[in-house]
């Protein structure tokens, strides 16, 4: 007599089919996590930015004479860079307030942003200060996870000649 | 008549194959469902937490950018902040009210809470309201740095006294947001920013 119902291999298949569209869940579901947290890393590296921003924000005094400081600096010692160090302190202090534990791995880059480079720093620097009336900083944040996004930042420290 | 003894139906190998895969399937979907509801629930509290951090840090931000006078203590962690404001010039308070004339904002702890006490002066007495900025906030730290004119001497932020206050120009808060009935997250988390005071700094270079 003829046989009704599924045979073994049509089982097989659907068993297949159905295990794929599974892993495809599961897939879209662990990749929708991901995203989840890197936004929550990019989130928190915006908060830390502004932070960053109110510290350099609140050395202001510092910045509107570092000009003629680096240039002093740069004269008596090459190999002290006055601006550099300043930087260096900042980003220190601000990294170990907010990159511990977990975030410790995250990479970070504070640079001035003279649009000359930073060789072209005494002079050039201190008319392009001078001209637009704030320093620029930029900053860079990458949490360990994202794949290729970073948080870039421009910094903006007003400036105020002889101000303090 | 036809053959009784001939039999139908699937075979003892092919049933225990149908049930052994139905199982394997079964497994899997209860190990999907219960991670699916695992990570909902992990990026819902990414999202609870950024409320809060971002609300504490808009807020604390807004009080501070319009600061006329600040009178922190790092001893029982108030800080409190004098906002001039007049009816043609109204600023926002803490409560989302606009004033009409000058107020002081406090910021303190109530009950593991952060709590922003709104204050003026009406009618020869003094009016004060109250409202909850962030619930489930454990320890509030507050460190101010002072301005140093002529000196090449870079900021630092030490407690805040009484001796320095007049010369604050900017101040930093930590706090540590721990699992409330409002925020569900797995673990307490440490946050700190700092605050700059750009009206005060106008002023002391101004007056210097």
């Amino acid at each position: 007599m003829k046989q009704q119902g599924f045979t073994l291999l049509e089982v097989l298949i659907a068993g297949l089919v159905i295990t794929l569209g599974l892993v495809a869940v599961v897939t879209m579901q662990v990749g929708s996590q991901q995203r989840g947290f890197e936004t929550h890393q990019k989130n928190l590296a915006g908060l830390y930015a502004q932070d960053l921003q109110a510290r350099l924000n609140a050395d202001a005094c510092y910045l509107s004479k570092a000009v003629s400081e680096l240039e002093k600096f740069i004269e008596n010692n090459p190999t002290d860079k006055g601006l550099d160090a300043f930087i260096e302190k900042h980003e220190t202090e601000w990294r170990s307030k907010h990159f511990k534990d977990s975030r410790a791995s995250w990479k970070t880059s504070l640079i001035e942003k003279f649009e000359l480079g930073v060789t072209a720093a005494s002079e050039k620097a201190k008319e392009i200060i001078d001209d637009k009336g704030y320093w620029e900083f930029e900053l860079t944040i990458k949490p360990t996870n994202a794949k290729k996004d970073e948080v870039k930042q421009s910094l903006i420290v007003r400036y105020e000649k002889d101000g303090c | 008549m036809k053959n009784k003894a001939k039999q139908e139906g699937f075979t003892l190998i092919e049933q225990l194959i149908t049930l052994a895969l139905g199982a394997l399937l079964m497994a899997g979907i209860a190990t999907s469902v219960s991670a699916i509801t695992r990570a909902q629930n992990l990026t819902q509290d990414y999202g609870n937490l950024h409320e809060s951090l971002s609300f504490i840090t808009s807020s604390l931000a807004r009080s501070t950018r319009g600061a006329e006078k600040v009178n922190a203590t790092s001893s029982n962690a108030q800080l409190s902040i004098t906002i001039n404001s007049n009816a043609d010039r109204e600023t926002q308070s803490c409560l989302a009210k606009k004033m009409q004339q000058n107020f002081t904002e406090t910021y303190s702890l109530v009950d593991n809470n952060l709590v922003c006490e709104v204050e003026y002066a009406k009618g020869g007495s003094t009016v004060s309201h109250s409202e909850v900025i962030a619930f489930g906030v454990t320890k509030l730290n507050l460190e101010c740095a002072k301005i140093e004119i002529d000196t090449d001497k870079l900021i630092e932020f030490k407690a805040c006294e009484e001796t320095t206050l007049d010369k604050v120009i900017a101040v930093r808060v930590e706090l540590i947001l721990d699992k409330n009935e409002f925020l569900e997250i797995e673990k307490d988390f440490e946050y700190n920013s700092t605050f700059y005071l750009r009206s005060k700094h106008g002023n002391e270079i101004k007056n210097n």
